[in-house]
C-alpha cells in the first residue's frame, strides 16, 4: 500500500517536471543553442551573474529531464533499475506525513534549481507598466513583437529602448485592441491610441503576428510576472534557510560535542555561554543587527545561523553525555582512540537523528523569520524578489490586488509546512 | 546579563557611522552653538563616560531623550508598553481559555476524524507566519465583510466620545490584532497540549484508574489534565518571554502604537536611546518569563528540582 503511494508520488514529480520542461521547450532549446554557440566559438567568459544562473538552471533541468524520463520508464516497467527499487523499499518505513513532506521538498528543490528555465518571465522585468500592472490571475494579454532592428520611425517603436538583443521579452508591445489600416497599425492601449508601422514588427502576409501571453498568477504593481517572482522568492528562502541551518549546525555541534566530550570546567563554561545566549530576545536582536549592519543575504545567513546554534549545542551536549556512558564508547576510550576520532566516527552518527529533527524545525523557523524581516522591509532588499517582500507589496495594494499577498502567502505556508511535516514525520516513525 | 547586552548594543551604536545629534542643529548655526548642544546632551565626553552616565540615569528611571520624537524615552515607553501588554495579555488569556477545553475535546474524540482534522489544521496555521494570518483576517474582516477596521487603534474622533463609546471603539479596533495573536498561539499550543495529553493517557496509572471503574470524564479532568498541564505551563512561561517579539509583526501590520512598532520605526530613524531601551525591556521580559516558568514548574510539579530545569 505504502509502496504504491511512493511510486505514485515519484510519478507525479516526474510528470510535473517533464510537463514544465515541455511547456518551456522554447527556452530550453534556446539555452542548448547558446551552449552550442559558446562551445563552437570557445567564448567561455561568462560576464553576467544572470547568464551563469541561466546555464546552471539549464544544467539542472537537463539532469532532471533525464531522471524523470528514467523514472517514467521504470514506473511502466520498461526498464529495471535495482537502485530505484531499493530506494522505494527504503522509503516505505516512513509515515505518510514524512512522505508528503518529502514530495513537496522535491518540488521545491526542482523549482529552485531550475528557476531560470521554468519561470515564465524574468522576475524583475517590468516594461509596459501601463498595461500589465496589477493584472488578476489567469489574465490573457495580446502582444506584437518588434523586429530586430535599430532604425524605427514611429514614436512607439522609438520609445522602446532595447538593451539586450537576445532578450525576447524586451521587444513585446502589449495592446487591448488592434486595427490594421494598410501599412499603419493602430494599437488601443489602456486609454491611449498609438500608431506603429507594419514593417517594424514581425508579420506574415500583410498581417501582424499576434501572440498571446497568460499571466498565471497575475502581476504586481510594476507589471512583473508574479509566478516567476514567487519562484525566485522560494529560491531565496531556501538558500537562506539551508545556509543558516548549516552555520548553526557547525557552531552548535562544535560547542556541544566539545562540551560533552571534555566535560568538567569546559563543559560548565560553554553551557553558561549557551544559557546566556538563550536568554537574548532573538527577534529584536536580529532586527537590530540587520538594521545597523546592512542586509545582504550573506549577513542574513550569518545572523540567523548565529541565533539558532544554542539549541543544537545543548542537544548535542546532552546526547553526547548519554552516549559517553555507553559501553562501546568506554571501550574505545580505554583502547586509546583519540577523542576527536571517537566524536567524528562514533558519537556523531549515533546522536545525529535528534539533531537533524531540531535542524529541520529550525529551518522552518528561519524561513518564517526571513520572510518576516522582508515584510518589515529589513530583509533582502527590493530588486531581489523575496516572499515576504511580495506579501508586503500585496498588502500595500490590498484592496486593489489581494491575489498578490494570497498567492505568495500560500507559497510561504507550503514551504514552512513542508519542513514541519518532515520534522513531524521523523519524530514518530511508524515502522510498518 | 542585561548589563552586558545593553553595553554591547550601546557601543555598537557608537561604532556605526553617523552622529545622532546632528538632527538637532543645522550647519548654519555655527560651531559654538553646536558645541553647546553637544555638551547639553553629554555628547562631548568620551564614550565610556557617556555610558556610565547613561547607566546612572537608567538606574534612576531616566532612559534619556528620544531624538526623533523629542520626548523623554520613559514616557514613550510607558505609552507603547501599555498597548503591547494589553493586546498580548488579552490574547494570552484567550489562548489559555481556548486551548485547554479544546485539548480536552480532542482527547475525548482522539482517533476520530475531527481530531485529525483539527490537528492538521493547527499544523497548517502554525506553519503560517503571523502576518499571513493577519492579512487573511483583514481580507475577510475588513474587505469582504467590512466589519472591522484594518488598522489603527482608535477612531479619529476618539477624544470626543464618552467612556463607554471609547471602550467599544477600542474593542472594535483591537478585535483583529487580538484574534491574530490568539490564532497563532493557539495553533502552536494546542498541538503541544494534545501530544502531552495523549502521552499521559497512555501511561499505566490511567489504565489502573480505568480498571477501577472510575468514569472516563473524571479521569480526563482530574488525572490526565493536571499531569499534561505541567509541560503546557513550561511553554506558557516561555511565551511570556517572547510576547514582545510576537506582537512586533502584528503591531506593524495593524499599525498599532505599541513596542514593536516603536522599535521598528526607531531602528529606521536611528533613534538610539529608544532602541537601547526597547532591547533592554525585551531582555527583561525574556528573563522574567523564564523565571515565571521556573517558579510555575516548581509549584506544579514537586518532582522537578531546580537542577533539572536548568539542565
Amino acid at each position: 500500500m505504502n509502496e504504491k503511494k511512493i511510486r505514485n508520488s515519484f510519478l507525479v514529480i516526474s510528470i510535473f517536471m517533464l510537463s514544465v520542461l515541455l511547456l518551456r521547450f522554447e527556452k530550453f532549446i534556446l539555452g542548448l543553442n547558446l551552449v552550442w554557440l559558446k562551445v563552437v566559438s570557445l567564448d567561455l567568459n561568462l560576464s553576467d551573474f544572470a547568464e551563469i544562473d541561466f546555464f546552471v538552471g539549464l544544467f539542472f533541468s537537463l539532469i532532471f529531464f533525464f531522471i524523470s524520463i528514467i523514472f517514467l520508464l521504470h514506473y511502466f516497467k520498461l526498464i529495471q533499475i535495482k537502485f530505484l527499487e531499493r530506494l522505494i523499499s527504503n522509503f516505505k518505513y516512513f509515515n505518510s506525513e514524512f512522505l508528503i513532506g518529502i514530495t513537496f521538498l522535491c518540488f521545491f528543490i526542482l523549482i529552485s534549481l531550475t528557476a531560470p528555465i521554468i519561470s515564465p518571465d524574468d522576475p524583475s522585468f517590468h516594461k509596459d507598466i501601463q498595461l500589465t500592472k496589477l493584472l488578476p490571475p489567469l489574465k490573457k494579454l495580446n502582444y506584437i513583437k518588434l523586429k530586430k532592428s535599430d532604425n524605427f520611425s514611429s514614436e512607439l517603436a522609438k520609445s522602446k529602448k532595447i538593451l539586450f538583443e537576445n532578450y525576447e521579452e524586451e521587444r513585446r508591445i502589449y495592446f487591448n485592441q488592434i486595427e490594421v489600416q494598410d501599412s499603419i497599425i493602430q494599437l488601443f492601449r489602456d486609454k491611449s491610441i498609438e500608431k506603429i508601422l507594419l514593417e517594424e514588427i514581425e508579420s506574415n502576409n500583410e498581417f501582424p503576428k499576434v501572440y498571446t501571453k497568460i499571466f498565471l498568477l497575475g502581476t504586481d504593481e510594476f507589471g512583473r510576472d508574479l509566478l516567476s517572482r514567487i519562484i525566485y522568492g522560494t529560491r531565496i528562502s531556501l538558500l537562506v534557510g539551508v545556509f543558516s541551518v548549516l552555520v548553526s549546525f557547525l557552531l552548535g555541534s562544535l560547542i556541544g560535542y566539545s562540551a560533552g566530550v571534555f566535560g568538567g570546567f569546559i563543559d560548565n563554561l560553554l553551557m553558561r555561554v549557551v544559557d546566556f545566549f538563550l536568554s537574548f530576545p532573538i527577534l529584536f536582536l536580529v532586527i537590530f543587527l540587520i538594521a545597523f549592519l546592512g542586509n545582504s543575504i550573506f549577513l542574513l545567513v550569518i545572523v540567523f545561523g548565529f541565533s539558532g546554534w544554542m539549541y543544537i549545542a545543548r542537544l548535542a551536549r546532552n546526547e553526547t553525555l548519554a552516549c559517553m556512558k555507553k559501553e562501546f564508547v568506554q571501550t574505545l576510550i580505554l583502547a586509546g582512540q583519540k577523542k576527536f576520532l571517537i566524536v567524528i566516527k562514533h558519537i556523531l552518527p549515533n546522536t545525529f537523528a535528534p539533531i537533524l529533527i531540531t535542524l529541520i524545525f529550525q529551518f522552518s523557523n528561519v524561513v518564517i523569520a526571513e520572510s518576516a524581516l522582508s515584510f518589515l522591509g529589513l530583509g533582502v532588499q527590493p530588486p531581489t524578489p523575496t516572499l515576504g517582500g511580495i506579501i508586503k507589496t500585496g498588502y500595500d495594494y490590498f484592496s486593489l490586488a489581494s491575489w498578490i499577498s494570497f498567492s505568495s502567502g500560500f507559497a510561504l505556508i507550503i514551504i514552512v509546512l513542508t519542513f514541519n511535516l518532515i520534522g513531524e514525520g521523523l519524530k514518530k516513525p511508524e515502522l510498518k | 546579563m542585561i548589563l552586558f547586552l545593553v553595553s554591547v548594543i550601546f557601543f555598537m551604536v557608537y561604532l556605526l557611522p553617523g552622529e545622532p545629534f546632528q538632527q538637532y542643529y543645522s550647519p548654519k548655526l555655527g560651531n559654538e552653538l553646536a558645541e553647546q548642544i553637544k555638551s547639553k546632551f553629554g555628547f562631548d565626553k568620551p564614550i565610556p563616560i557617556q555610558f556610565l552616565n547613561w547607566i546612572k540615569n537608567v538606574l534612576q528611571g531616566d532612559f534619556g531623550y528620544s531624538i526623533v520624537y523629542k520626548r523623554p524615552v520613559g514616557s514613550l515607553l510607558t505609552d507603547s508598553i501599555l498597548v503591547t501588554l494589553s493586546i498580548s495579555l488579552i490574547a494570552f488569556l484567550f489562548q489559555i481559555l481556548i486551548s485547554i477545553p479544546l485539548g480536552l475535546f480532542l482527547l475525548k474524540n482522539s482517533g476520530k476524524k475531527i481530531d485529525l482534522i483539527i490537528d492538521k489544521l493547527a499544523l497548517i496555521i502554525y506553519s503560517a507566519p503571523s502576518f499571513v494570518v493577519a492579512i487573511v483576517l483583514i481580507y475577510f474582516g475588513s474587505i469582504v465583510l467590512k466589519i472591522f477596521p484594518s488598522s489603527q487603534m482608535t477612531s479619529y474622533n476618539f477624544y470626543e466620545l464618552s467612556f463607554i463609546d471609547k471602550l467599544f471603539d477600542l474593542i472594535h479596533h483591537l478585535t483583529l490584532p487580538v484574534l491574530t495573536l490568539t490564532i497563532t498561539s493557539v495553533s502552536f499550543s494546542i498541538r503541544y497540549l494534545r501530544e502531552s495529553l495523549i502521552n499521559v493517557s497512555n501511561e499505566d496509572f490511567v489504565i489502573a484508574l480505568r480498571a477501577n471503574g472510575i468514569p472516563e470524564n473524571t479521569i480526563r479532568k482530574k488525572h490526565i489534565l493536571p499531569n499534561a498541564l505541567i509541560s503546557y505551563i513550561t511553554i506558557l512561561g516561555l511565551e511570556i518571554g517572547s510576547l514582545l517579539s510576537k506582537t512586533l509583526i502584528t503591531e506593524t501590520v495593524f499599525s498599532l502604537p505599541g513596542m514593536g512598532k516603536l522599535m521598528v520605526t526607531s531602528i529606521f530613524t536611528r533613534d538610539y536611546p529608544v532602541i537601547i531601551a526597547c532591547v533592554m525591556i525585551s531582555g527583561f521580559m525574556v528573563i522574567i518569563g523564564n523565571l515565571i516558568a521556573d517558579i510555575l514548574i516548581a509549584r506544579f510539579n514537586p518532582k522537578f528540582s531546580y537542577e533539572a530545569v536548568s539542565q
